[in-house]
């Protein structure tokens, strides 16, 4: 059974996100979760483990995720913003923020408990059918943690993690 | 020296050469390719002096990649940049052939630190 410190900390998210962004990134923990189908736009990524089994699941609001993607390729604030009001993520802000999400697996990974999961898609809202093992991780996690992330010189927003 | 950069992901590609002129390694020319066939062919014609790969990709990964080439070239300098950085996976690049093995996210430290030993 995972317990909560299979879960990353907000320094560990900072560290990644700052060192791959090469910039400030606050990361705060959030009263608010970011729930796929209920709340505004949202972009789903889904990880599984080596048995290719969905376990984690990263939940981004839209200014977070447009703010990240436009960070990593220094995308000028403006395009975030625009990018941010739309109902899917432009198509450069989207491929940069799932590049994000490839590299953001390492935070779910626990090598003294032999933990370990990959990317296996990022997708948004439209048309989206998931697989069971998919929906389960995001209709009965057993782990959660959300964050309010702020990238410096973009924007902010809630990203909310689950596993089972 | 000629570098060739191998990344599905348009935007690391970019990121790893900014971290290259970051590290001090500016001087030298940065050649892309976006999978592993593209990348046989970039190396078959430019002859590059190292090799900066991505493990996923399209079309051909970076393993299969790196095997393809150790099939007939064990001096042509080679090692993933990647964020498949387990331990497994570091062992796995090793046999296969690899110089080094870089975890994402890095920086130009990491790149210094690792990658001097070829280029300086």
């Amino acid at each position: 059974m995972p317990t909560q410190d299979c879960m990353p900390s907000p320094d560990n998210a900072r560290s990644l996100l700052g060192r791959l962004l090469d910039r400030e990134v606050t990361v705060v923990l959030s009263r608010d979760s970011v729930e796929f189908r209920s709340a505004g736009p949202a972009v789903l990524a889904l990880y599984e483990d080596d048995q290719k089994i969905c376990r984690r699941a990263v939940v981004c609001d839209m200014p977070l995720a447009a703010s990240l993607g436009a960070g990593l390729a220094m995308i000028p604030p403006r395009i975030a913003e625009e990018g941010a009001r739309k109902s899917a993520l432009p198509e450069n802000l989207a491929e940069n923020y799932a590049e994000i999400c490839n590299v953001m697996s390492r935070l779910f990974r626990v090598p003294t408990r032999g933990m370990t999961f990959f990317l296996r898609r990022v997708v948004g809202q439209e048309g989206l059918e998931l697989d069971l093992d998919e929906e389960s991780v995001l209709a009965l996690p057993d782990l959660q943690i959300d964050f309010r992330i702020s990238v410096q010189g973009y924007g902010q927003g809630c990203m909310t993690l689950l596993g089972n | 020296m000629l570098i060739l950069v191998v990344d599905d992901s348009k935007v690391m590609r970019m990121i790893v050469k900014r971290t290259l002129r970051q590290a001090g390694f500016g001087g030298h020319t940065v050649v892309e390719a976006e999978n592993g066939v593209e990348a046989l062919d970039r190396i078959g014609e430019k002859k590059p002096d190292l090799v900066l790969l991505d493990w996923d990709m399209p079309e051909m990964n970076g393993l299969d990649l790196l095997r393809a080439v150790r099939a007939e070239d064990k001096t042509l300098r080679m090692g993933f940049v990647t964020a498949r950085a387990t331990a497994e996976m570091r062992d796995i690049a090793r046999s296969a052939g690899a110089n080094f093995f870089i975890a994402k996210p890095f920086n130009a430290e990491i790149f210094d630190e690792v990658l001097a030993r070829f280029l300086r």
